[in-house]
């Protein structure tokens, strides 16, 4: 299946959106908290998303464990101290910091969910 | 309420405590929602030929879906404890197939309403209960 990387990211985009409306309004409960993931036959789907309502989604094997602290990981030790401290990075603009990408590399190696699936 | 619970005529009595029910448009709605996110789900799909969503699973709740081979799709709404859920949407379907489709006075894609049917959904689901917490 070929797809831009533009166009998947607005499918996916759209797709979150109407997925947490669709979680709070089918939510038995009055707390209403956000999708965490979906699993389908073939991959699982991991959302963490920040009271700032910033979304890390990651795409994984169904059995990858430990994404969800990968995604939390992420934003607190690789966005907040690579980005958010970047005086170059301006918010609502892709990022194109080296550090940044080299950072989200390492700590996405250094997963669980990385080595198991080599594994 | 307390009017029933005070009375001593009334026990032994049984009492459920639940989320008012939904209509059944509002259930019309809430599937329609779903079916283009299970569709999207399986284009977004990292690998070819995934299926659509089978687990939703937020902090409070899990959504299972499961779809049989003519395109049907039975939802449960559960706790996130709950387990054999799969088995549960499987015994759903068969009580489909024999009290909904061969009902002859079951038309399909509309609501089913029939009491033998409800009966059934409802023993199965007691006994699923039984196993864990379900809620649907």
């Amino acid at each position: 299946m070929t797809m831009s990387l533009e166009e998947e990211s607005r499918l996916l985009y759209g797709m979150l959106f109407s997925l947490k409306s669709f979680s709070n309004r089918i939510s038995p409960l009055d707390v209403q908290e956000g999708v965490q993931c979906y699993t389908t036959n073939k991959y699982k789907m991991t959302l963490f998303e920040t009271p700032t309502s910033l979304k890390f989604v990651c795409n994984t094997d169904v059995n990858a464990p430990g994404v969800n602290e990968m995604l939390q990981k992420l934003y607190t030790q690789v966005y907040v101290e690579y980005v958010i401290r970047n005086p170059e990075c301006k918010p609502a603009e892709p990022i194109t910091s080296e550090l940044f990408k080299a950072k989200l590399d390492e700590t996405v190696r250094m997963s669980p969910a990385f080595s198991s699936k080599a594994a | 309420m307390h009017r029933v619970l005070e009375d001593p005529e009334q026990y032994p009595i049984s009492l459920k405590f639940g989320w008012p029910k939904l209509s059944t448009n509002e259930k019309i709605f809430l599937a329609s929602m779903f079916y283009p996110l299970f569709a999207i789900a399986s284009q977004l799909s990292p690998e070819p030929r995934s299926s659509g969503i089978q687990v939703l699973e937020t902090a409070s709740y899990q959504l299972h879906c499961f779809q049989t081979l003519t395109g049907v799709k039975f939802l449960a709404v559960v706790d996130p404890r709950q387990t054999g859920v799969e088995a549960l949407l499987r015994r759903l379907h068969e009580l489909y197939a024999d009290f909904a489709l061969k009902n002859p006075f079951y038309s399909l894609e509309m609501p089913i309403r029939c009491e033998l049917f409800d009966t059934h959904v409802r023993s199965a689901l007691e006994s699923a209960e039984k196993l864990g917490v379900a809620n649907v």
